[in-house]
């Protein structure tokens, strides 16, 4: 496999590193960015950055067209992008795995319910849903949060289910049964610390989907609303200046490949460390 | 077979009502119509005569009743922008839409595929190692930036195809070719996996061991059963892709029904926004469909219960 050429302890350090340097920057965002990301300087106007003509040290990153400093924009733009990342992994992860360990324990009619319900909502495009709720309830990192969390449950609860039926047949589950056990304390004692590292590596890769759906979202004029400096506005901002300020759109796109790329590279090198035997897509 | 195909067909309209009932609710809550159709200068009069000819007085429940004895008989309302029925005003901008998907899909498929049997054939040399890690690369891409890059090389510093619009076949390339990379580097990575596996099966040493050519082998023992899973996978992207060809339509400023809803829901134009969402996801059903049955009649492995 590529693991010779690309081991899981480089993947795991390189995107790990990348992960960690982006949370703290969104954490101590004020404290790095050299300028205030909405401070509007018109004499500077589309500055590009330092290294092509025009160019100058006061902008490391140039300037976009209200003269705000791009650099600082980046710095603050990590802050939506890495919230809403990790939040809606987290309000889908605690879903969709309390519904599948659920319908994976009782089945019959509860698994019928859950199980198909996730089947059709599988089948619906989730950006398709995100625009419709966004459009209807308006754009904020609490929305977004809401939105992507609850349209990003169904690979969770498909994963539990299928381990929750196969761990409920196993020796320790049924011990615990003959004990006299609640359902609730063997789903939360015994099932769920056996899928924590599935979970885990399942829900790395999805904070790089989550990401990118947000960037996308407010790409479309859907995510938080402009002034706000997030990735995607800028993005779409730069769309509009590609033939004067192509640096504009470029420096986004970078900023949020590198971090989504940070948290594949993350992701992968858990599957690989955790759950070695794991098909390469899931 | 019949009877599962015949099931499946059942559940279309099943489906169709779920979405659209939640399409309406969601709609519905964001704001009263009314003071979008008429504007500040209107009357009272003139909102209580709309209210009741939109069935707004009515309580939810019998507005959705009232919408839905409608829709069965394709009246979706009429658009606010273009004062014109809805669904005719979609359903025009669904061969543009198709057009992209269908290229879209073309692209990904057989250049994933083509790709993946490239890093299989020459697994762990440079080529593989170039391919794969381009694929996660591109797994990463955001696609509306891989778009507007896209714009600027081809277009902008190239000058050999052009922005946006439609027209010419030049116009499709660009958007195609960034609809495609939604799911390519999974088609690629995926059929690289599943032809180092189909590899090691015994039939493949037995092929081998009678002497057959290895292009032989690739294409008439390791091909057929290691291009399964791919297809299989195929049936699971329609929506992804479908869903990618909104914001790629909104990129290339592509006249399909994508870019319709966007506008649309923009414009606050409700008719028009549940129409683009009923044909969508009836796109995606029945897409989904069709890969299956062409998936259990290329395999009789599968067999569909």
């Amino acid at each position: 496999m590529r693991g010779r050429l690309f081991g899981k302890n480089l993947k795991m350090g390189l995107g790990g590193g990348i992960v960690v340097a982006a949370v703290l920057t969104a954490i101590f965002a004020d404290f790095i960015a050299p300028y205030d990301p909405y401070a509007q300087d018109l004499l500077a106007r589309l500055k590009p950055p330092f290294w092509s003509e025009g160019g100058s040290l006061d902008h490391i990153l140039g300037t976009d067209n209200y003269g705000r400093d791009m650099l600082s924009r980046l710095i603050h733009g990590s802050r939506i992008s890495i919230l809403v990342g990790f939040s809606s992994m987290l309000l889908s992860c605690v879903l969709g795995s309390v519904l599948g360990m659920l319908a994976g324990y009782k089945g019959g009619a509860t698994e019928q319910a859950i199980m198909r319900f996730a089947d059709a909502h599988l089948s619906f495009p989730e950006i398709l849903l995100a625009v419709l709720i966004v459009a209807a309830i308006g754009g904020s990192a609490l929305n977004l949060i809401l939105v992507l969390g609850i349209s990003g449950w169904m690979v969770y609860a498909r994963v539990t289910f299928g381990m929750t039926r196969s761990l409920k047949e196993r020796p320790f589950v049924e011990a615990s049964v003959s004990h006299g056990a609640k359902d609730l304390f063997i789903i939360f004692r015994h099932i769920f610390p056996q899928m924590v590292p599935v979970l885990t590596v399942i829900s790395t890769l999805q904070v790089a989907q989550m990401i990118l759906q947000e960037t996308a979202l407010s790409f479309l004029g859907l995510g938080v609303p402009p002034p706000a400096a997030t990735w995607g506005n800028m993005l779409a901002e730069g769309r509009d200046r590609m033939w004067v300020a192509p640096w504009i759109a470029n420096l986004s796109g970078l900023a949020i490949i590198i971090v989504v790329w940070g948290v594949n590279m993350l992701g992968n090198g858990l599957r690989e460390h955790l759950d070695p035997k794991s098909k390469e897509l899931a | 077979m019949f009877n599962f195909i015949a099931r499946r067909i059942l559940f279309i309209p099943i489906s169709l009502l779920i979405v659209t009932f939640v399409a309406f609710v969601v709609l519905r809550i964001t704001g009263d119509p009314v003071e979008i159709y008429l504007g500040i200068e209107s009357t009272p009069e003139q909102v209580a005569v709309l209210r009741e000819q939109l069935h707004l007085d009515q309580p939810l429940p019998i507005q959705f009743l009232i919408f839905i004895t409608d829709v069965v008989q394709g009246d979706f309302g009429t658009s606010l922008q273009y004062d014109s029925p809805a669904m005719p005003l979609v359903l025009q901008r669904l061969g543009p839409t198709l057009q992209l998907v269908a290229a879209g899909l073309c692209i990904a498929f057989f250049g994933g595929v083509l790709l993946g049997i490239a890093c299989a054939v020459w697994k762990d040399r440079v080529s593989d190692f170039a391919i794969s890690s381009f694929a996660i690369a591109g797994q990463s891409m955001p696609s509306f930036w891989l778009g507007i890059l896209l714009i600027q090389i081809f277009a902008l510093d190239l000058k050999i195809l052009p922005t946006s619009g439609t027209g010419t076949w030049q116009h499709l390339i660009l958007p195609s070719v960034t609809l495609s990379m939604f799911i390519m580097p999974n088609f690629v990575l995926l059929t690289r996996t599943s032809f180092i596996e189909t590899v090691t099966e015994q039939y493949v040493v037995t092929a081998r061991a009678k002497g057959l050519s290895e292009g032989l082998i690739l294409f008439k023992h390791v091909l057929p059963n290691a291009i399964n899973p791919v297809l299989s996978f195929l049936g699971l992207q329609m929506g992804r892709l479908i869903g990618g060809s909104i914001i790629t339509e909104t990129i290339f400023a592509w006249p399909g029904v994508g870019r319709l809803m966007i506008g649309s829901i923009f414009q606050r134009d409700v008719p028009i926004v549940i129409a683009a969402v009923f044909v969508v996801c009836l796109a995606i059903i029945i897409s989904n469909l069709i890969v299956d049955i062409f998936l259990s009649v290329i395999d009789p492995r599968i067999r569909l219960k």
